[in-house]
């Protein structure tokens, strides 16, 4: 079963072989996860996060169109999924606990509270001005950065041309250019 | 020679190394005579190390897969089509509506007027002229033209940060509503309410209904229904009253809105099964003749047909039902391929879908097609003045159908 396209492998979850689903989670937890720990920020709430955009992913299942490719659906329930339950948790700073186990992890220059702490904030800002992009020029972005991929993979993960997936990210990378300005040296 | 916005674009094909030999050679040469250029290099190469550093690969919980799978398997309901909906307590819900972010409008108000139009915000749709129909249509997916028309116009609409400048710019208005900022104020009769007095079930309160409006012109699309948890469907429109049903987990609970938004939607009542599909007039399903998406309406005066397939022929065609001897003309090959087909009730317009669920409307007297909607369509309907437009379809915003409505010429 594991030489088994996407596509192939829903329909015999529709079929009632979950050990299919298994499989797909199997393929795509990296993805997932990395979602949405680079959506929330926390490893351990990463974990629910993902557990919880898999068990809808299988829910919804059934409104996948076959004839379409399943991972940029797939990306796009979970990261609706992820976001519904940011929206519904009450806004969180980090923990001053947080930064004095940083302080207490590193002692190197580099590593010193202060450029932890503003590797840190470095790192929410970059979360906030994804949030901000649009999806069809976030998705690349993350892909590219989060998982490394290039244009081609990209393009195959979203089901897009790569000359498409080369605009989107050139003018998702300006956008956030922009948006980090402030960072920049 | 290359001017700085192309280079800018050499700029990130270089920091992906995806540049090759020549337009190295082409960008070096650029940025050893423009100071400016340098500079934006490098703050890119800044921003990409920025990126690289401070999204660190993650590692992936080593029970995750197991645990997903326990809770899979844990679940009562299952992905089958064919398996009973599991009926549920009903649990309170939100609409949300916000009105900025429900907006997906485009002004083409110079659609059928002159391109120099003073109104005209110059999206290129409302450059599109009956002679250059097949070269000019506005694709969502071509970059190129993304980028070509980026270039052609001014410098602050090409700013990357001004969604007016992206012919993609209704998606960005539904998915990133604060980039929206050129809609203007609602001063234009239409307004947003909200309404938490009905009640459902002896007593829950009803999910908060918002929904508003703004006018763009002759072209203004808007969002009826939308909810963060469930799909909102099968919308109908009959004298002015659009009724649609709100999938709430195997509940279907039907509502009626009014279609120019004069008033607050009304909640019918919760019923068992859904209504069969709208039958559009004219349509017939004809793939399994030809064993690949065929789908055809005639027209209702007799006129001409609309075929809508898939297939080696992909692409919307158009067939003169006045002359025996006629043979489908392709009228649209980039879009077509879909499985919705519908007349307006006028026969002066017709509306289908693209393979991927795009909607669009092509005017066969004028020649000209009109991109509606990027989004998957699953259902839509024509008001019976033939410029309203209900449909519903997927919603970036909530990954759920939402109920859209549209106002063409």
């Amino acid at each position: 079963m594991q030489h088994l396209s996407d596509e192939q492998l829903v329909v015999l979850v529709l079929q009632g072989q979950s050990e299919a689903f298994a499989i797909l989670v199997e393929r795509y937890q990296k993805q997932i996860f990395a979602l949405a720990y680079r959506l929330g920020g926390d490893y351990d709430e990463a974990r629910d996060m993902a557990q919880e955009a898999f068990v809808r992913i299988y829910q919804e299942l059934s409104r996948f169109d076959s004839s379409r490719r399943f991972f940029p659906w797939m990306y796009r329930v979970a990261h609706n999924t992820c976001v519904n339950i940011l929206h519904k948790r009450p806004k969180e700073t980090t923990p001053l606990e947080a930064v004095y186990d940083l302080a207490a992890s590193d002692t190197s220059d580099e590593g010193s509270p202060v450029a932890r702490y503003e590797q840190l904030e470095l790192g929410d800002a970059i979360n906030g001005a994804l949030q901000s992009l649009p999806e069809k020029y976030r998705f690349p972005l993350i892909l590219k950065y989060l998982e490394g991929m290039s244009y081609q993979e990209i393009a195959e993960q979203l089901d897009l041309p790569v000359s498409t997936i080369e605009t989107r990210l050139f003018r998702g990378r300006a956008m956030l250019k922009k948006a980090l300005k402030e960072y920049q040296k | 020679m290359m001017n700085c916005q192309d280079i800018e674009i050499l700029i990130q094909k270089a920091i992906d190394n995806n540049l090759s030999e020549a337009g190295q050679e082409v960008l070096h040469a650029h940025l050893s005579t423009c100071p400016a250029c340098a500079q934006l290099y490098q703050e890119y190469v800044e921003l990409d190390q920025m990126l690289k550093t401070t999204l660190p690969d993650v590692v992936v919980p080593e029970d995750l897969s197991k645990t997903v799978m326990s809770a899979v398997n844990d679940l009562k309901v299952v992905p089958l089509k064919t398996a009973s909906p599991k009926r549920k307590t009903f649990r309170r819900v939100s609409l949300v509506v916000s009105a900025a972010a429900l907006f997906l409008a485009v002004s083409f108000s110079g659609l059928f007027e002159s391109p120099d139009s003073p109104d005209d915000p110059g999206l290129p749709i409302a450059e599109i002229t009956p002679d250059d129909i097949d070269t000019n249509i506005p694709d969502v997916n071509n970059p190129s033209e993304d980028l070509d028309d980026a270039n052609q116009q001014d410098p602050e609409q090409t700013d990357a940060n001004n969604p007016q400048a992206d012919p993609d710019s209704d998606s960005d208005a539904q998915t990133n509503p604060e980039n929206n900022d050129s809609i203007p104020p609602a001063n234009n009769g239409l307004t947003t309410h909200s309404d938490t007095s009905q009640t459902y079930g002896g007593g829950i309160s009803l999910p908060q209904v918002a929904y508003g409006g703004t006018n763009h012109g002759s072209y203004s699309l808007y969002t009826l229904a939308s909810h963060e948890d469930y799909d909102a469907i099968l919308p109908r429109v009959k004298d002015n009253i659009v009724t649609y049903y709100l999938n709430a987990d195997g509940y279907y609970l039907e509502w009626q809105t009014d279609l120019n938004r004069g008033s607050e939607p009304v909640f019918v009542g919760e019923i068992e099964s859904l209504p069969a599909e709208n039958t559009i007039a004219g349509f017939a399903d004809r793939s399994s003749e030809y064993g690949y998406n065929y789908v055809v309406a005639n027209a209702n005066d007799g006129m001409r047909q609309a075929i809508n397939c898939g297939g080696e022929d992909a692409g919307l065609w158009m067939l003169d039902l006045t002359n025996a001897n006629a043979t489908p003309v392709l009228v649209d090959s980039n879009n077509g391929g879909g499985k919705i087909v519908s007349w307006a009730p006028d026969s002066n317009k017709v509306l289908y879908t693209s393979a991927n669920g795009s909607l669009h409307v092509y005017y066969p007297n004028e020649n000209v097609i009109l991109d509606i909607y990027s989004g998957q369509t699953s259902y839509v309907c024509w008001a019976s003045d033939s410029k309203n437009i209900v449909f519903s379809a997927m919603d970036d915003t909530t990954g759920h159908l939402s109920i859209f409505g549209v106002i063409v010429p």
